[in-house]
């Protein structure tokens, strides 16, 4: 291995931000190439800026850089400006310890956190100088693996990542490096390494799986065409959170990234049941960190780190049964110390309201978010988002009166079973929060309504439904608009093609590959940032290849109908999803299982025992709740 | 206490921002809990004054900064805390304490010297012609539109010697850039940019009297004042 350094050096004062390319973060960790067997390139498939900040890697970067026969390095995507660059001047993709090329690896390790960073992956192996197809690789490349929540449908990059983890890393990744450095004392092939990956459950190695459709174009299935493969490859899941203490030295960006405070999970996976929700489907089940721990955590971090704030992340913090505990040991903790605590919570009660009061103790009001995510109760019912309009206009009265002037509500727009007035109805919900303020004596109540466009995910209650076409939902977006009456209301709505591309992404199948790389190769990168993407080298690339996208879209699946997903479990059984989708349509709701009696949604089937709520550190879990009813939500 | 710290930006770590070294600085002092002093307020900020910024992608053995902690420690231990809490290519050579009433580095500093790695042939017969100038009209962007000043006020010194550059610029009433002077040397020689050259800040100099001293050299005379 050779560092690229002095070939990429001549080119930082050419472009925007070089501090982005030249590593030397603290708590870095840098190997000699000589000293392990094995060497991971763990990639976030964006710019610095964006991946830096990602839990998932720093985590993985940890555990396998613990291992001495193993360096881990990381590897981000040049922005279009460096990569204009680095192919001018045949610099290729790169690691930030080493500076090592990137095909210098013995494994790239992509993470994808949603669809549409695809065509960055594609430019990171392009760039790499790899061949981007896995059919075109062998044992003198690196292998390709790639994870992360939308790896649960692997079937569109199919044909281009070698092997799909589906799951939690960390102790996978254990695996996988045993497997790798096997292959290479005994100089496996490709094809014989893929095999014996594929004996590693929550491993999906698409290669050894053959497609097949139906005239009409639908799927038939998915079927394993080698003996090593099984036919439903199950997720990995770590059951307790608790023997991975992590972060413990947490990197420190040099530069500026999009997030800049320690992250400590507070607990894993969510059983609300939201039905729009993927993270909540395969997830499953809660696993929780004692209060203890998430405390030790925190306090040994940010002494290695140095960083002045620290994030309480999970998919809902406020869950967290011993979360009251945790925060204000915490808020406690770091009393005087111009080190502040936040928990990204959007639960709409009067708890949330006392939790965000405990951590802004003596400091900024700033904002506080809730997400009703729909504007009627019908509508909220649909999504399973229990949330009555008593609850949020008294926790918004709560809010307001305990010193909050702003508040921010999130939305979705494109729901199934929509109607029009469940549109007017975000319009109208945030108008009356903003009445509840004034009523409370803030005479400058504001509140932020964000409205997304809603995208179909896999594993999810709606993977059958259809998405709202661009047409539709600009519709619904202008009588959005035109239906806010209140000047205190700021309303952000986004929809349109992001959301069309993103869904034709989420639920494609294998020939939706060819659509990605003809897009890649037309320049599409960084689709999820408004100043790159564009839908017409999207447009363009579907009918090049005569793949039509409002078929992937805008398409209801009936039951039978085999889906590109079906071979992998992901935690949540079909017909459960199925039964829930039905629920959604007669507008049924039900409560977490937490707390309420279990609806066999298959979960257990992953290894967890029968009651998937014994296994957070050995306690039952009850919903952390405060009395709603008085007007003082302490 | 105020303390005045030298120290060193290099390697890989030129390419940091002013901005991004002023972060790093942060959070290196509370890695090493050190008391940093914090303003008072809604947004506390901690109590650090710098020299003059030192534009992306420049080294420097000679960057100065005034800082303030909440106790009065011991300097060498403040520097070996300070030195050790820093990543690699950031390093603490000296720190004194500052007593009385001084001066803001911004103010103080007023001029810089700088050593200019460029393998261009017309470096030496370009720099005796700008030195031969009265004046040199040359447009910056500032603030978000080009403003043209005369760049070659700013050059108080210059010398080539092989493919070595030493300037002495000024830093006030603004800065010249090392960088802007060699494309002005450029120019000079027939060519349409700068080429490729490395800066290195080597001195940071204060007006005594009218005559420019170094900073720097003057820092171990602080010591044995105040120790």
């Amino acid at each position: 291995m050779t560092s690229v350094w002095s070939r990429l050096e001549p080119l930082l004062p050419k472009v925007q931000k070089p501090a982005q390319y030249i590593g030397g973060e603290w708590n870095i960790v840098v190997k000699d190439p000589a000293d392990v067997d094995v060497a991971w390139l763990l990639v976030f498939p964006d710019a610095y800026e964006i991946g830096f900040p990602n839990q998932g890697l720093q985590i993985l970067y940890e555990i396998l850089n613990e291992r001495k026969d193993v360096r881990a390095e990381r590897g981000y995507c040049p922005l279009p400006d460096m990569e204009k660059e680095m192919r001018t001047a045949d610099v290729p993709a790169f690691s930030l310890e080493n500076h090592a090329a990137a095909g210098s690896f013995d494994v790239i390790a992509f993470t994808f956190p949603q669809e549409t960073i695809y065509t960055n992956a594609l430019n990171f192996l392009d760039l790499a100088g790899l061949p981007i197809r896995s059919s075109a690789r062998g044992a003198e490349h690196p292998l390709v693996i790639a994870g992360g929540h939308a790896a649960f449908n692997p079937e569109p990059m199919a044909e281009f990542i070698d092997a799909f983890v589906l799951g939690d890393g960390e102790e996978i990744v254990q695996d996988i490096t045993d497997v790798i450095k096997e292959a290479k004392q005994r100089g496996w092939s490709r094809e014989q390494l893929l095999v014996a990956l594929a004996a590693v459950e929550g491993i999906y190695v698409p290669s050894l799986y053959e497609a097949e459709y139906l005239s009409d174009g639908r799927l038939r299935g998915t079927f394993p065409r080698h003996p090593a493969a099984p036919a439903r490859v199950m997720r990995c899941t770590v059951l307790d959170l608790e023997a991975f203490p992590y972060p413990k030295k947490p990197l420190v960006p040099l530069t500026h990234v999009v997030h800049e405070r320690l992250a400590v999970e507070v607990f894993r996976g969510c059983t609300r049941g939201c039905r729009f929700c993927q993270a909540g489907m395969i997830a499953r089940p809660v696993r929780e960190r004692s209060a203890e721990t998430v405390d030790r955590i925190v306090s040994s971090a940010i002494e290695e780190s140095g960083l002045p704030e620290v994030g309480l992340l999970s998919l809902s913090s406020a869950d967290h049964s011993e979360i009251l505990d945790m925060v204000t040991r915490i808020a406690d903790r770091f009393e005087g110390t111009n080190t502040t605590v936040s928990l990204p919570s959007t639960r709409v009660d009067a708890f949330n309201v006392r939790l965000a009061d405990e951590l802004s103790r003596g400091g900024r009001r700033s904002g506080l978010t809730f997400a009703p995510e729909a504007g009627t109760e019908r509508m909220r019912k649909v999504i399973n988002k229990t949330v009555s309009e008593e609850d949020m206009l008294r926790t918004a009265t709560q809010a307001f009166e305990r010193g909050w002037q702003h508040l921010k509500l999130y939305f979705m727009c494109g729901l199934p079973t929509e109607r029009d007035e469940d549109v007017v109805g975000i319009a109208e919900l945030a108008d009356k929060v903003v009445m509840a303020g004034k009523r409370a004596g803030r005479s400058g109540a504001r509140v932020t309504a964000s409205c997304g466009g809603f995208v179909p995910k896999p594993h999810t209650p709606f993977q059958w439904c259809a998405q709202d076409g661009t047409e539709e939902m600009d519709r619904k977006l202008n009588l959005l608009r035109r239906s806010v009456t209140s000047k205190g209301v700021k309303l952000r709505a986004h929809g349109g093609w992001a959301a069309q591309i993103e869904g034709f992404l989420s639920r494609g199948d294998r020939r939706i590959g060819a659509v990605i790389e003809e897009a890649w190769r037309r320049g599409a990168r960084f689709d999820q940032w408004h100043e790159y993407f564009q839908p017409s080298v999207w447009i363009e690339a579907a009918d090049a290849c005569g793949v039509d996208i409002g078929w992937y879209t805008s398409r209801e699946r009936s039951r039978r109908e085999a889906l590109p997903w079906d071979h992998l479990f992901a935690g949540v059984e079909k017909d459960w999803l199925w039964r829930d989708w039905e629920r959604a349509q007669a507008e049924v709701d039900f409560e977490d299982c937490r707390w309420s009696p279990c609806t066999d949604c298959g979960t257990h089937a992953l290894g967890t025992s029968a009651d998937c709520h014994d296994i957070s550190f050995g306690r039952p879990m009850s919903l952390p709740v405060v009395a709603v009813s008085s007007g003082n939500a302490s | 206490m105020r303390y005045r710290v030298l120290w060193s930006k290099r390697g890989k770590l030129r390419y940091l921002s002013h901005h991004d070294v002023a972060t790093v600085l942060e959070r290196s002092l509370r890695r090493a809990k050190l008391p940093l002093a914090y303003s008072k307020g809604f947004s506390a900020h901690p109590k650090i004054a710098f020299g003059s910024g030192l534009p992306v992608g420049y080294g420097s053995e000679v960057e100065l900064l005034d800082l303030e902690l909440e106790e009065d420690l011991d300097p060498a231990d403040v520097r070996d805390r300070f030195d050790r809490s820093l990543p690699e290519g950031i390093g603490v050579t000296s720190i004194v304490r500052l007593e009385g009433k001084t001066t803001s580095l911004g103010s103080t500093i007023v001029a810089a010297d700088y050593s200019i790695r460029c393998a261009a042939p017309w470096l030496r017969d370009s720099v005796t012609t700008f030195m031969s100038l009265p004046s040199y009209e040359f447009a910056r962007p500032y603030k978000g539109s080009m403003r043209t000043d005369d760049i070659r006020a700013g050059v108080l010194e210059a010398s080539a010697e092989g493919d070595e550059l030493l300037l002495r610029v000024r830093l006030q009433p603004h800065a010249t850039r090392p960088s802007d002077v060699m494309k002005v040397l450029a120019t000079l020689a027939g060519e349409t940019e700068a080429p490729p050259h490395q800066v290195r800040r080597t001195d940071l100099l204060e007006d005594v009297g009218g005559l420019l001293r170094s900073l720097v050299e003057n820092m171990p005379q602080l010591v044995e004042a105040t120790t």
